[in-house]
């Protein structure tokens, strides 16, 4: 990789709150080509919701206190918010879980991703007046974004987007909204988009759509982009890279051929044996024992050492040794040698989607 | 269809809501129907695990509701253990107490303001148990749920997800009830977690000898807990059989697209075609098959007849093209027909 | 719901916040902002000088003394005097007392009838739901100290009839809020798991829905002195409420206004005492609602997490 799009150094943040401080982000680095689609997979609380705001400058009230964020050669770890103002919803830019906390419910959706046409053509500056559609005030110049508008709501797939730029955000689906908001953040035409849990409000067939759209923005205008999610699913089939965080931290990183036909780290391959997927009903499913840490005042050697089955007495302190065990393909475990090897415990194999459907059901000993 | 086996049987249920019921619209028009669940026959052996499955909105909460009584039929009957019975308000304490619930949101199940023994304990003292029966029954129910006795005085702030999902569990069991209804019981979950709770929801089927009644999105859960699936669209039941059938060789178009619309864990796998289109308004359901305007094997007559249910194997379905579908092939015929006196078709 | 769980259960319920307000966590998020201490501050001060003030001093409010008539504020009489040489101080601090009398009453029965009206809306549903609301969207449409003049106007001038217009106008918005919250609480999952056990309507509300709907009214009652404070004296000003020589600090604006020259601490002084009263049972109600509004409690919390 000669020059990522996007380089995470050893980020850290921090949010202070009245029982201590809390380190959401402890240490972890990455970097995004031009043209990839990376994962950040791991459960509620381990830290891939700040990471994410982090990225786009948005992670107030917490604090960036160590590491950088370089952004196509440029640092943006210290940018102000006057800075952050330019590269975000430019080149960079975000989708959230939740469309109804995106979307203003007084402005129709043709109207919002129009918006962020004009704020991204922005050359005049942003005057108010411009924005106000009120004919003898100026705000003459909307025609041609609510154009451009109704294109990208057919490019993220909305059915009739002539008729539905009229609609308010309460009268579409939510798949619907969660496509507009894409459409926004597609406005700006970004390098890099960071989505945040993009389908987990959704169902799974408007989720398969959802992801579609997203493969297919990325191939087609090879925009970058960083997925975030809790669901090992929607990492395997969207991403071409996947980072496991726990507690703050990278677990395990490489490509997601490698991270899922050979989890090496415990806790990727506890959180594989957790999914239902393939196991009949008379065994039992593989849980990982005890609780998430809070992550107040960080943690001292690894993080999921007081649930892991191959933790030792040098687990608990210390610093972790992260090893490549293969090109690209990085865990951060300092009991390698007695974790088994990720190929015998992967419940992914070679054979094809149908034929693990038959597994699914097929085996009853009872 | 009868079942001497069946805990629960549902005949023929429907349940309309008016939607937009106030002043305005009584008085200016406006009034409209939806169809939550629609001439729904279904039927729950003791001591098995039905699946429910179906996208938002497809009725199948409000299925679940029919089954407990928090909701009452708008025509069709619900039996429980061979007895017709209404709503909870309507049913004795001894019906009632066969019938225990957990909903999807730990966080909105239990009372915040509640200790995790007085939320046990509300059920045992609705059927008037003494002070110490009761908490010797809440300590027995705190070990087979799996949570530490000190957390009997805990109040929900202070537990996690999973730790409360095991108090509404708790609170489901108390009353030892042959049937538990679970209404999403671990979609708000961390994928660990809910592998702890699925684990422990079939240890306690397997001792207590519970009849659950699952519902989920997730038809991975669903493929993992149940005995058989019942596949939901648009109020209507459109395929239900045993779980292996239904998983490896789904008849109905939609349950196929259900599958193959889980995302795959094969990083290499190449994804399955999404279903198009969403879920069309309750309130003006398509002619014909419900799903025929999303369906990719939708043939005209699909948009002129609701079919009827066939057989293949041991799932029942309602396709007109299912394969082998019985009944299901005759009606093409009688549509077929009906087609040929009609000569102009409009779509 | 006049049940005598309900009753109960209120009670507890009380006794819960007051055991949440010694939660180090609730104590640490209202004593963190100034402006919470400060509001507590000036309403436990009023309350002191309201309960003590009248024991303590030994000079009557309304005995005259016409050797002292509008006398400037000295040692002797630190506010000044009237123009019936009443001392002002002593009118104000019985004047306090008659305020906070008045406040309380008027919110509790806002609350009471408010909160009644909303539970039984919400729970029920339907036309009852629908008629409730009606009504009160007429009480709202109304500023509420119009309404209170009309109601004052045909009952007659006394206080008692001030304070009956006061808490006839002013229950619509507890109603609302009680309202809207119980019908979120009923569909969750404790109220339906309650349903099912084949818990009792008046109980189920006792125990799952009030206790879970009164954070809010609490915030809403607080924030709702200041303006009783404010209507009360503005009916008084007007000759509706209390009546003189009773020392209401509307009625003694009302006096004062006509030496208006001569002696403007007639006005100041009870206006003050008004603005300050308002300023600090607003200041109170926002602090309260940083620690009682379930939903600011959440959105707190997120952040934590």
């Amino acid at each position: 990789m000669t020059n990522p799009l996007l380089r995470v150094a050893d980020l850290q943040t921090r949010y202070r709150t009245r029982d201590g401080v809390v380190h959401a982000v402890d240490g972890i680095s990455f970097d995004v080509a031009e043209d990839e689609i990376v994962g950040i997979v791991g459960e509620s609380g381990c830290g891939k919701s700040a990471t994410a705001l982090s990225l786009l400058g948005l992670q107030d009230p917490g604090e960036i206190v160590g590491g950088s964020i370089r952004f196509d050669g440029t640092d943006l770890t210290d940018a102000t918010e006057r800075e952050w103002r330019g590269v975000r919803g430019d080149r960079l830019s975000m989708v959230f879980q939740n469309p109804e906390s995106t979307l203003n419910p007084v402005f129709t959706v043709g109207e919002q991703i129009a918006e962020s046409v004009k704020v991204h053509e922005g050359e005049s500056g942003q005057r108010l007046r411009d924005f106000l559609r009120v004919p003898w005030l100026g705000g003459d110049g909307w025609d041609a974004p609510i154009e451009r508008a109704v294109d990208l709501m057919r490019e993220v797939g909305i059915p009739n987007p002539g008729l539905r730029a009229d609609a308010y955000p309460h009268e579409l689906s939510g798949g619907l909204r969660q496509r507009a908001t894409l459409a926004i953040a597609l406005a700006a035409e970004p390098d890099l988009l960071v989505a945040d849990e993009p389908t987990t409000a959704l169902d799974t067939t408007t989720q398969a759509q959802i992801l579609a759209k997203l493969r297919e923005i990325n191939r087609d205008r090879g925009t970058a982009m960083v997925v975030i999610s809790h669901d090992l699913g929607v990492v395997a089939e969207l991403c071409d890279r996947v980072l496991v965080m726990y507690a703050g931290q990278v677990m395990e990183r490489g490509t997601t051929e490698a991270v899922f036909t050979n989890p090496s780290h415990p806790y990727t391959q506890a959180l594989l044996a957790c999914t239902t997927r393939g196991v009949d009903r008379t065994s039992d499913l593989d849980a990982i024992g005890g609780e998430v840490p809070d992550l107040l005042g960080g943690t001292d050697g690894c993080p999921f050492a007081p649930r892991c089955r191959h933790a030792t007495d040098d687990c608990v302190s210390g610093s972790v040794p992260t090893r490549e065990i293969d090109d690209g393909h990085d865990v951060a475990c300092g009991e390698l040698d007695a974790v088994p090897d990720g190929r015998s415990v992967s419940p992914v194999d070679d054979s094809d989607r149908s034929a693990r459907r038959a597994v699914r059901g097929g085996s009853t000993d009872d | 269809m009868t079942d001497d086996d069946a805990f629960v049987e549902l005949r023929d249920v429907s349940k309309r809501f008016v939607v937009h019921d106030s002043l305005y619209h009584r008085l200016f028009g406006g009034r409209e129907e939806l169809t939550a669940v629609d001439g729904v026959d279904l039927s729950l052996r003791t001591g098995e695990t039905l699946g429910l499955v179906g996208e938002s909105g497809c009725g199948k909460s409000t299925l679940a509701d029919l089954v407990t009584g928090l909701e009452a039929p708008t025509s069709g009957e619900v039996r429980l253990d061979g007895e017709p019975v209404g709503t909870v308000e309507d049913r004795p304490s001894s019906v009632r107490s066969d019938v225990g619930v957990v909903f999807q949101e730990p966080r909105a199940s239990v009372n915040p303001r509640r200790t995790v023994h007085q939320t046990i304990a509300e059920p045992l003292e609705q059927q008037g148990w003494a002070a110490e029966r009761r908490a010797d029954r809440i300590r027995e129910l705190l070990d087979q749920v799996g949570l530490p006795e000190r957390h009997a005085d805990s109040r929900p702030h202070q537990l996690s997800g999973g730790q409360l999902q095991r108090v509404a569990l708790a609170r489901a069991i108390a009353l030892e009830p042959k049937l538990v209804v679970l209404d999403e019981p671990v979609s708000a979950l961390d994928v660990s977690v809910q592998a702890r709770i699925l684990d422990l929801l079939r240890d306690l089927q397997d001792r207590l000898d519970l009849t659950y009644l699952f519902i989920s999105h997730d038809l991975d859960v669903v493929g993992h807990v149940a005995d058989r699936v019942a596949v939901m669209y648009l109020g209507e039941l459109v395929e239900v059989g045993p779980a292996e059938q239904v998983f490896a060789e789904p008849s109905h178009p939609y349950t196929e697209a259900l599958l193959a619309a889980v995302p795959s864990l094969q990083p290499d796998a190449e994804p399955a075609a999404p279903l198009s289109g969403s879920v069309p308004d309750a309130t003006d359901p398509p002619s014909g098959c419900p799903f025929h305007p999303r369906c990719p094997a939708a043939t005209p007559e699909c948009a002129e007849i609701d079919p009827e249910f066939g057989t293949v194997g041991a799932a029942r379905v309602r396709c007109l093209h299912a394969p082998d579908a019985t009944g299901a092939t005759e009606e093409a015929e009688r549509a077929d027909e009906r087609r040929r006196n009609r000569p102009t078709q409009t779509r | 719901m006049a049940d005598a769980t309900a009753v109960g259960g209120v009670a507890r319920y009380l006794r819960e916040r007051v055991g949440a307000l010694t939660d180090r966590r609730a104590v640490a998020t209202f004593t963190g902002r100034r402006r919470n201490l400060l509001g507590l501050v000036i309403v436990a001060g009023l309350g002191v000088v309201a309960l003590i003030g009248p024991l303590v001093l030994s000079t009557s409010p309304t005995e005259t003394a016409l050797a002292h008539v509008l006398h400037q504020p000295s040692l002797a009489h630190p506010l000044g005097t009237d123009a019936l040489g009443r001392d002002l101080l002593t009118r104000m601090v019985y004047g306090a007392r008659i305020s906070l009398t008045i406040a309380a009453l008027v919110i509790g029965v806002r609350l009471v009838l408010g909160t009644g009206v909303g539970v039984v809306a919400g729970y029920a549903g339907g036309w009852v739901d629908e008629a409730a609301m009606r009504l009160v969207d007429v009480l709202l449409a109304f500023p509420g100290i119009v309404l209170a003049l009309v109601v004052a106007g045909l009952l007659g001038p006394s206080l008692t009839n001030a304070m009956v217009a006061l808490a006839v106008v002013g229950w619509g918005r507890y109603a609302r809020v009680v309202r809207s919250e119980v019908i979120s609480v009923k569909e969750r999952g404790f109220v339906r798991a309650a349903r099912m056990m084949g818990v009792s309507r008046p109980r189920t509300v006792a125990r799952h829905v009030l206790p879970n709907v009164l954070g809010p009214v609490v915030v809403l009652a607080t924030l709702d002195v200041g303006t009783v404070v404010l209507g009360a004296a503005g009916l008084s000003f007007l000759g509706l409420g209390a009546q003189p020589p009773t020392p209401e600090w509307g009625t003694m604006l009302a006096s004062g206004r006509s030496h208006l020259q001569q002696a403007p601490w007639l006005i100041n002084v009870p206006g003050v005492a008004i603005v300050v009263t308002v300023f600090g049972f607003n200041l109170l109600g926002d602090g309260l609602r940083d620690v009682l509004d379930p939903r600011q409690r959440t959105a707190l919390e997120e952040v934590d997490s």
